[in-house]
């Protein structure tokens, strides 16, 4: 008796110390200002790109903070995680500017105002007209709480030549961004090649795999599982049931479905700014399926005039080799995670290594002398970003942080 | 052994032990499921003190703990107060990889105890603060962190004389912390604290 009493307080008590993944919950501020401002013009919006020091503020934010507009509204990044995604409007000769912080490595976020008045910058934004000289000001809060922690920000400089002119990709995984970054929407969903934008992304990786049925869908994990999906009736090998059982039964942790490839890809095209599309192929078998989707969504761009990249990876020897039996698969755009060699016998137009392999700048050069993009997957590290971006010669980083790698790749010289 | 008691001058005694933990899906994705095993020392010294020393591994991951208790018995109550420190040292070769660890923690805790006649009832708390923790992957160090503290963790023991004087332990302990020593190589970036529990089983010898 007395062993079982043990048993099951032992039981108990490990089963109620079990914590639930949480979202970070983006904060609101009742009612959105920006709603009742006129539209920027993008002439007006290139005025306010640009590197800003941080006069109020820095002991949170850093000396420095890079402000870049997306597709969705206005990203300010600092070097250390924190970053503000928030929207712009104005009102006469001033402009508003209203959203949200968050840290991306931590839980911590606030709501965020601030406004540029006439005087300071104001005039020449919306005019288009006289001295980029700009102040933004206002304040930044705690959660719901009212802002009200003074964050000034000054105009130092536009984005250097070597940055305007270079053709560089700030990749983010699985769409833009994984639950574990406790992020609004759920990772390889179409809300999250939507959302992450907003987070200075440029291009996204995503997980194809393949239903018992042969339609290619994006999801990362194997099985069905919690990390991923709401509870509901399926369980075990996700590319064991059909589309119709997937699509039907399986919704993902934030409440969207599971896009195929190709509403992905279509989204992607039609309803993005995005330039680059890593298919990171979890499944040999999918290869030959892939691949026509592949082409169709090329042929899409190309009729809507966007300049966007879609490559189908090759992480494993197996999809290597896949690939190789595809008929003329040194036409089929790639990118090779393993030796520069095997890039070259497919062809692929970007080599892709592990960043713990280092720079390798030598290897990323003989990769250029070919006619071939380098970039590398997946540094996270701050310092790394840092790094890698200063020393190293990739066309761009595969990371968790898209803001990070903003910051780092925009504010250089 | 979690029961805390003055134990007899020069004494020693060893248990042995296995320790099941689920780290959160955001530092570990794929459920790998594998036991910490544990050996667990006590040696006893003059004046109520005693030395404790503890071995944790997971092939890949290891921890070597060392430290000081002074005990004290009142009739069935007993206070144990202590300060471990640990080294941990990983290694990953397999699959690619080329990673390494090595990290000192300091672990001072507090353990009071209840025991009746064949069952005692232990809750420990500690406080975990690493002073070193650098993490590689080949020649490159991707990881260099000083003097934080990391969190706390509180235990819960029940000890039970099973034969003779062989004595079964079971115990729940919740680990909240930043930076989890068995998983490092997986470099989480995060900056926030999660509940880690751990439920172990062990034999006293």
């Amino acid at each position: 008796m007395k062993i079982k009493i043990l048993y099951l307080t032992g039981l108990i008590v490990f089963i109620f110390g079990c914590s639930k993944d949480t979202t970070v919950p983006i904060p609101s501020p009742g009612s959105s200002f920006i709603k009742e401002t006129d539209v920027l013009q993008k002439e007006s919006k290139l005025l306010m790109e640009g590197v800003y020091s941080v006069t109020s503020g820095s002991e949170k934010f850093g000396e420095y903070i890079i402000l870049k507009w997306n597709h969705s509204g206005l990203l300010l990044t600092c070097n250390n995680g924190l970053h503000f995604i928030m929207q712009a409007g104005h009102l006469d000769s001033v402009v508003f500017v209203q959203g949200y912080w968050r840290d991306g490595y931590s839980d911590a976020t606030g709501l965020c105002n601030m406004y540029i008045s006439k005087s300071e910058g104001g005039t020449t934004i919306v005019t288009r007209n006289g001295a980029q000289k700009i102040i933004i000001r206002g304040a930044y809060g705690k959660n719901n709480g009212l802002p009200d922690q003074v964050l000034t920000l000054e105009y130092l400089r536009p984005f250097s030549d070597h940055v305007k002119n270079s053709n560089y990709y700030i990749l983010s995984h699985r769409c833009g961004g994984r639950n574990s970054d406790r992020l609004p929407v759920s990772e390889n969903s179409i809300a999250m090649v939507r959302f992450t934008e907003q987070l200075g992304t440029t291009g996204i990786e995503c997980d194809p795999r393949i239903s018992s049925d042969g339609v290619v869908f994006i999801y990362h994990d194997p099985d069905i599982n919690t990390r991923l999906t709401q509870k509901g009736p399926l369980a075990g090998d996700v590319s064991a049931y059909t589309w119709k059982q997937l699509s039907t039964f399986v919704t993902l942790i934030h409440g969207e479905k599971i896009p195929t490839l190709e509403e992905l890809l279509t989204f992607a095209i039609d309803s993005t700014e995005l330039r680059f599309v890593y298919m990171d192929m979890k499944s040999a078998e999918a290869v030959p399926t892939v691949i026509p989707i592949q082409q169709r969504a090329l042929q899409h761009a190309a009729e809507k005039g966007r300049d966007i990249m879609i490559v189908l990876g090759i992480p494993t020897t197996d999809v290597l080799n896949a690939l190789k039996a595809y008929p003329d698969y040194q036409h089929v755009p790639s990118l090779c995670e393993l030796t520069v060699d095997d890039a070259r016998a497919v062809n692929a137009k970007v080599w892709a290594p592990r960043w713990t392999l280092g720079t390798q700048n030598d290897l990323v050069q003989e990769m250029h002398n070919d006619g071939r993009l380098a970039v590398c997957w997946t540094i996270d590290s701050p310092n790394w970003i840092q790094n890698y971006i200063e020393n190293g010669h990739f066309d761009g980083l595969l990371t968790n942080f898209p803001y990070v790698e903003a910051y780092y790749h925009y504010i250089q010289e | 052994m979690q029961f805390p008691h003055p134990y007899p001058q020069w004494g020693f005694k060893i248990s042995a032990g296995l320790a099941m933990v689920r780290p959160p899906k955001d530092l570990l994705e794929n459920s790998y499921q594998a036991p910490l095993v544990n050996i667990h020392m006590i040696f006893g010294l003059p004046w109520k003190f005693s030395l404790e020393s503890e071995l944790t591994t997971l092939i890949v991951s290891n921890q070597l703990t060392l430290g000081p208790r002074f005990s004290y018995l009142y009739k069935n109550l007993g206070v144990k107060v202590g300060w471990d420190v640990a080294f941990i040292y990983g290694q990953l070769k397999q699959g690619g990889f080329d990673n390494s660890l090595q990290a000192w923690i300091h672990y001072p805790n507090l353990s009071v105890g209840y025991k009746l006649k064949r069952m005692s009832f232990t809750v420990k708390g500690e406080l975990v603060v690493v002073t070193k923790a650098v993490s590689k992957s080949g020649e490159n160090e991707v990881n260099n962190s000083k003097n934080f503290l990391n969190g706390c963790t509180v235990g819960f023991y029940i000890e039970q004389r099973i034969h003779k004087n062989k004595v079964f332990a079971i115990g729940i302990k919740d680990n909240y912390e930043k930076f989890y020593w068995p998983t490092w190589m997986i470099y989480t970036t995060f900056n926030r604290y999660y509940h880690i529990p751990e439920l172990s089983f062990s034999w006293i010898l």
